[in-house]
């Protein structure tokens, strides 16, 4: 694997990941296929048993789809007005849209597992990133999650996987802050 | 610095290219997916109907069609004509708006003309027909006008 930078200012920022079997970069594998509605489609009947739930609330497949590509719209917004307003917007810093993975932690450790997800009534986008600090983030992946536990749809444990072993490359390969990140692209 | 980096750098640009187009476009690409949407089903539909086989009937190219397919094609009113009548589908439906909406009349005005004999519709046709006659062929028009349902006719 091997990182990219999506939008940053001397390291600080956004960085993807862009695994050797893959054609993008996360970042942009992920908006290219959250755009492409025949993907859409067809994740969305591969998967109806977990959509047409209780919690869902889901009588068709199209609004599902509309409710994906609404917000990929807007997640795709918010990064798109740090690349153009800069990484000190008056909206905040890109910590703002992460959480830690773990809902139930409270602390704040080194190259802390994270997630992004909209303020909308149940989100079903997800970015997953590894923190470095308040602005600067690699982000591992996402999927559409469809379940409350990770470990509960093949897709998102896979998910899950990507983020371990981002964490543990990122060790093997000394990165920890924006001087090491630095120093990576720079070899 | 290293090519990774300039490919990089190529990559960024793109990637804003394409999200600020997507941004200053999505009403019609929300459209386009749509419309893709109504045409993957349709070929779900059709038995040994495909991809690739709706581009030859389209006479269009595979690629093109996958275009479309994946919501991303700006399509003309043409292409989506040609594609309906292909798969037998409209895919396009248009809004009730003000001149399509069922007139309602006052109800005043309905009961003045009921007592007074208004007419409610008057309508006119004329037609002409050949008519043999015994000396040969003669053109007979006849005039039938419909006033208040009662059909009246004039020579």
């Amino acid at each position: 694997m091997k990182l990219v930078s999506i939008f940053v200012e001397n390291f600080e920022g956004l960085h993807s990941v862009h695994y050797h079997d893959e054609r993008l970069a996360e970042y942009y594998r992920l908006f290219e296929l959250w755009n492409d509605v025949e993907y859409l489609l067809e994740y969305c009947q591969r998967n109806q048993e977990y959509i047409y739930n209780d919690f869902w609330k889901v009588n068709r497949l199209e609004e599902f789809i509309d409710m994906i590509q609404d917000e990929a719209e807007k997640l795709e917004d918010f990064f798109l007005s740090f690349k153009e307003n800069g990484l000190y917007v008056e909206s905040g810093v890109i910590q703002q849209i992460f959480i830690p993975l773990n809902n139930h932690t409270t602390s704040v450790p080194s190259l802390q597992e994270s997630k992004a997800k909209l303020e909308v009534s149940k989100p079903k986008l997800r970015f997953y990133a590894i923190r470095i600090n308040k602005n600067t983030f690699i982000h591992t992946g996402g999927c559409i999650k469809l379940t409350h536990r990770m470990e509960e749809h093949p897709d998102s444990q896979i998910e899950l996987n990507k983020i371990i072993s981002v964490k543990e490359w990122l060790k093997i390969e000394g990165i920890k802050n924006e001087d090491d990140l630095s120093y990576y692209y720079e070899q | 610095m290293n090519n990774n980096t300039e490919i990089q750098k190529t990559d960024l640009a793109q990637w804003a290219e394409t999200a600020k187009y997507r941004k200053e476009n999505k009403k019609w690409l929300r459209y386009s997916s749509k419309i893709a949407l109504r045409i993957l089903a349709a070929i779900e539909d059709i038995p040994d109907m495909n991809q690739k086989k709706l581009a030859e009937l389209a006479e269009v190219s595979p690629q093109h069609i996958s275009k479309v397919v994946k919501g991303q094609e700006n399509l003309t009113l043409k292409s989506i004509a040609r594609l309906s009548e292909i798969l037998c589908k409209e895919l396009i439906e248009f809004p009730s708006y003000k001149y399509n909406e069922k007139r309602s009349y006052n109800l005043t005005f309905v009961a003045v003309q009921l007592f007074i004999d208004i007419p409610i519709s008057i309508s006119t046709s004329n037609k002409m027909e050949y008519i043999q006659q015994e000396n040969g062929w003669s053109v007979h028009r006849s005039v039938s006008t419909e006033y208040n349902n009662i059909q009246t006719i004039e020579l």
